[in-house]
């Protein structure tokens, strides 16, 4: 029999005391700006899982969020690119006319007042994530003197998660609208794209709301106080980053059909 | 030494006075003279959008990863 | 250990340790390769001898080659050449090259397993539909992808086939995100830039490109499912005739095949790059490994990797030579797919250089990567040719390009995942893998290589394309001029019967190596990268204190060796100071 790999437990495991007060952070006050990894004389990077240093986890799973979402990024701006492409691209019609049907598709006002919930609804979930690494709090909290910091954050989070769904409520009606005026998704070119990216970008929301909703569960189930701030930190970058991407395809959908 | 030697050679191709020629099919010239300059145009900016947008994630990762180091 | 157990069972398959999910990697590439081998060999005796009638099937009908292909095509490249290279060994090795214990996100990265072989199944399931699978190739252009009716196949096929490609897509990219991850944020001490295995590079390149490339795939399939099934037109244009009917009379679009070839192929060039990269940095460390000497040129090696990776990206119109593409967006192309040429240049000759008036140990993995090096040399000279447009306009869907494609990307990639599986046998299994066996491998597999793929530029530049079923039966000119390919087809047809008959050997060795294999020295080829690391043998994993106690550190580049008068003396990446060999080989 050939020797066969054994699986190691990737994961930490889940620590039963929560009396000791260690979090499960490293041993160390969750406010340490060292980030662990490589080539720190520290060598974080070779410990067991946990003792890589104070923020290592949280650091990581950032990373991973933002190359997430430059990944999302070129997905949008293929979308973008055909939208270009599109825009002006004819054909030739049954009279061998060269012909281009593109027309402008009227953005509904209500865009803008959705625009403006989601700009207030990043600001909300700033305040939230920045509550998560309030200084004097978190030392608090990692003391063990109650969880100051995660109520306060909660309130904030819960009013994004409303706007969010306020913001898609809106882009409904939006959609509502231009159907009450007979603009539907196969009405024209400049309404596949309208219907398709505020579609897709709605996906992501919804996404991003789940992930919110995650994020509060989070915040009352985790014992520790890393995966709380992790939870909280990347649905606040991943819900920041949907709102930098409406406000480019907000600016492409008015200006530039 | 040996930047300066590549900077001359990038410059003297930039300052090449031999204009770029088209290379392609017939057809191809034969459908883009057909197209419209407002749909070339179009193309080109895409061409451009993609390229520049993940050639500037590409360089802004090693960025990242040089500071990391 | 116990493998009875349900639960333990269970333990392996759903595992999220990335040393297993990189055997179910490996596993799920070699059943997909043999799926791939077997579908490409009934192509070319089709080819050759059309009225050969399939047992249990009937007569291959065109419709039926066009369906091999497009899955010998979508199999190879997707669930082969990107998942052994990136996934496989990125997963079985990269965490111990860098001196982690584990990927950033072992979840995620099971689940991008998992993915991975729900998109196999649903792919190969599409064979079972009514009508078959898609027959638009693994570029799927359309319209004949995107009109249900353009032909058989195109209908719940094709739906099968975007679904496939979807989840690989989202897969890929979470494996790509794991991947940066881990080599930024896990490496151990000491693991500078300069020190990471250019295997390390390869993989962090393909995985770079694999999180820019993939969304953009995602985007296009997207509009294609709109294009099929919301009834708009992205990529067809009103009134355009498909298979006799006109298309979409009743909806306005704007649509041209223009705009999928330009999504498609922005993420399929990086893609191909995805596949040969890993491979790339591969070489360099074994060629190094086995001439005992330092990778020549190491920092410019690191450089034309990531320069690779990034002219990738710019490249992707060298495709569209005859797709309409604007004459002078073409010329910026070729330009770009040129320049390619310098940074893949400079990894030969660093090759060479490393290799040259050294006394190489001849070992398997050895004469893998030497065979990659031939490959990717032979293979490149075509590049240049079939990146000048005024040339591809009369190559382009020739067999010259077949040729080319699967000599430098196909082939050499497949000679680096020999490579890899000699080179790591030892590390998954504490055995080695049988010489005898594996030098019979490897000259069957060279002599196969360029006895299938070689001719394939002549009948190339004597005209014969791709996708045509069958040789025979045409009665013009055309037709005269097919049938004067056959000869040569034929002789294509036997060297690739010989090529596959050639991989039984592997099978073979594999099999025997596993249970028979005589038992592998802690590090077999006196290799300097840290997967050798005694602290990080697979098979022994060292308490948490231990780890702290002897933590892993790296103090030199990898592929450190000295000749003395009596013997080598080689310095691994974690020893501190030099390391008398005592071992022979």
């Amino acid at each position: 029999m050939p020797s066969t790999i054994t699986p190691t437990s990737t994961e930490p495991k889940r620590k039963n005391h929560v009396e000791d007060h260690d979090n499960g952070s490293g041993r160390r006050p969750p406010t340490d700006k060292r980030t662990g990894g490589g080539g720190e004389g520290d060598n974080y990077g070779d410990r067991s899982q946990g003792n890589h240093g104070p923020r290592e986890r949280l650091v990581r799973y950032r990373m991973g969020i933002f190359f997430a979402l430059a990944s999302d990024l070129m997905f949008f701006v293929a979308i973008v690119s055909s939208f270009f492409v599109s825009q002006s691209t004819g054909h030739f019609d049954a009279y061998n006319n060269y012909v281009n049907e593109w027309t402008v598709t009227t953005i509904p006002p209500i865009l803008w007042l959705n625009t403006a919930v989601l700009i207030l609804s990043s600001i909300t979930m700033e305040i939230a994530r920045r509550r998560m690494f309030h200084e004097v709090d978190v030392m608090d909290e990692w003391l063990g003197l109650g969880k100051p910091i995660t109520r306060r954050a909660i309130p904030w989070i819960a009013v994004t998660a409303v706007l969010g769904v306020v913001f898609l409520v809106g882009q409904w009606i939006a959609w509502e609208q231009l159907a009450m005026q007979h603009v539907f998704f196969l009405s024209n070119p400049s309404s596949h794209f309208f219907y398709l990216i505020t579609g897709v970008h709605g996906i992501h929301l919804i996404l991003g709301i789940f992930g919110l909703m995650a994020a509060l569960i989070g915040l009352y189930v985790s014992r520790s106080l890393e995966s709380r701030q992790i939870m909280v930190d990347c649905a606040s970058w991943y819900w920041h980053s949907m709102g930098v991407f409406w406000m480019f395809l907000f600016v492409l959908l008015v200006f530039f059909q | 030494m040996n930047r300066l030697a590549l900077a001359t050679c990038l410059l003297f191709a930039a300052l090449n006075p031999l204009p770029a020629h088209a290379q392609g099919c017939t057809q191809c010239r034969d459908n883009t003279a057909a197209t419209p300059p407002a749909t070339q145009r179009a193309y080109r900016h895409a061409i451009a959008l993609m390229a520049v947008a993940a050639s500037g994630l590409f360089v802004a990762t090693l960025v990242l990863f040089k500071r990391q180091n | 250990m116990n493998l009875s157990k349900s639960p333990e069972k269970l333990r392996y398959l759903f595992t999220t340790d990335h040393r297993i999910i990189g055997i179910q990697y490996l596993i799920l590439a070699l059943t997909s390769v043999t799926i791939g081998t077997i579908l490409s060999l009934l192509m070319r005796i089709h080819l050759v001898w059309p009225d050969r009638i399939l047992p249990f099937y009937g007569p291959i009908l065109p419709e039926d080659y066009l369906a091999m292909v497009t899955i010998h095509g979508t199999i190879m490249l997707f669930f082969v050449l990107t998942t052994a290279p990136q996934s496989g060994f990125g997963n079985l090795i990269l965490p111990a090259q860098i001196g982690a214990r584990r990927m950033a996100f072992p979840v995620a990265n099971a689940i991008g397993f998992w993915l991975t072989a729900t998109a196999l199944l649903i792919l190969l399931s599409s064979t079972f539909v009514p009508r078959g699978s898609p027959i638009s190739g693994w570029t799927a252009y359309p319209p004949f992808s995107a009109v249900a009716s353009a032909g058989p196949g195109q209908g719940l096929g094709m739906d099968l086939w975007l679904a496939s490609i979807a989840l690989f897509a989202i897969a890929s990219s979470i494996g790509g995100i794991n991947t940066l991850v881990t080599i930024i944020k896990l490496r151990c001490k000491g693991m500078t830039w300069e020190r990471l295995p250019l295997t390390v590079w390869g993989w962090f390149t393909a995985a770079l490109l694999s999180v820019l490339a993939f969304s953009v795939l995602l985007a296009a399939l997207l509009l294609l499912f709109c294009d099929r099934h919301a009834g708009t037109s992205f990529f067809v244009p009103t009134g355009d005739i498909v298979n006799g009917a006109i298309h979409a009379a009743g909806h306005p679009g704007n649509g041209s095949p223009l705009l999928w070839l330009h999504l498609f192929w922005f993420f399929g060039h990086p893609e191909v790059y995805i596949a040969i990269l890993p491979g790339l940095g591969l070489t360099s460390m074994l060629l190094a490994n086995f001439s005992r000497r330092r990778v020549f040129a190491y920092r410019t090696m690191i450089v034309t990797t990531l320069l690779i990776g990034f002219l990738g990206i710019l490249l992707w119109g060298h495709h569209m030579f005859v797709a309409g593409l604007n004459p002078f967006a073409a010329s910026a192309f070729a330009v770009s797919t040129m320049a390619i040429a310098i940074p893949a240049s400079a990894k030969v000759l660093s090759w060479l250089a490393t290799v040259w008036r050294s006394r190489p140990h001849y070992t398997t993995p050895m004469l893998f990567s030497l065979g990659f090096v031939s490959l990717f040399i032979l293979g490149g000279l075509s590049g240049p040719i079939l990146a000048q447009p005024i040339l591809d306009e009369y190559l382009h869907n020739t067999f010259f390009v077949i040729a080319h494609f699967h000599l430098i990307m196909a082939l050499a990639a497949v000679f680096g995942l020999f490579a890899g599986t000699y080179y790591w046998f030892p590390l998954m299994t504490g055995r080695m893998m049988s010489e005898t066996l594996g030098r019979l491998h490897f000259w069957g597999t060279l002599l196969g290589a360029y006895a299938t793929f070689l001719p394939m530029h002549l009948t190339g530049l004597m005209g014969e394309p791709r996708h045509y079923a069958q040789l025979t039966g045409v009665s013009n000119a055309a037709g005269h001029l097919l049938a004067g390919t056959l000869p040569l087809n034929r002789f294509i047809t036997w060297s690739a019967i010989f090529l596959s008959t050639a991989q039984l050997f592997f099978f073979a060795n594999l099999l025997y190596s596993l249970f028979r294999g005589s038992p592998a020295p802690p590090n077999p080829w006196q290799a300097t990268t840290l997967e050798w690391h005694p602290a990080m043998h697979p098979n022994f994993p060292l308490e948490a204190s231990e780890i702290v106690e002897n933590p892993i550190a790296v103090y030199r580049q990898p592929c450190q060796y000295q000749p003395t008068p009596t013997g080598e003396l080689f310095l691994p990446q974690w020893s501190p100071d030099a390391t008398v060999d005592i071992k022979p080989e």
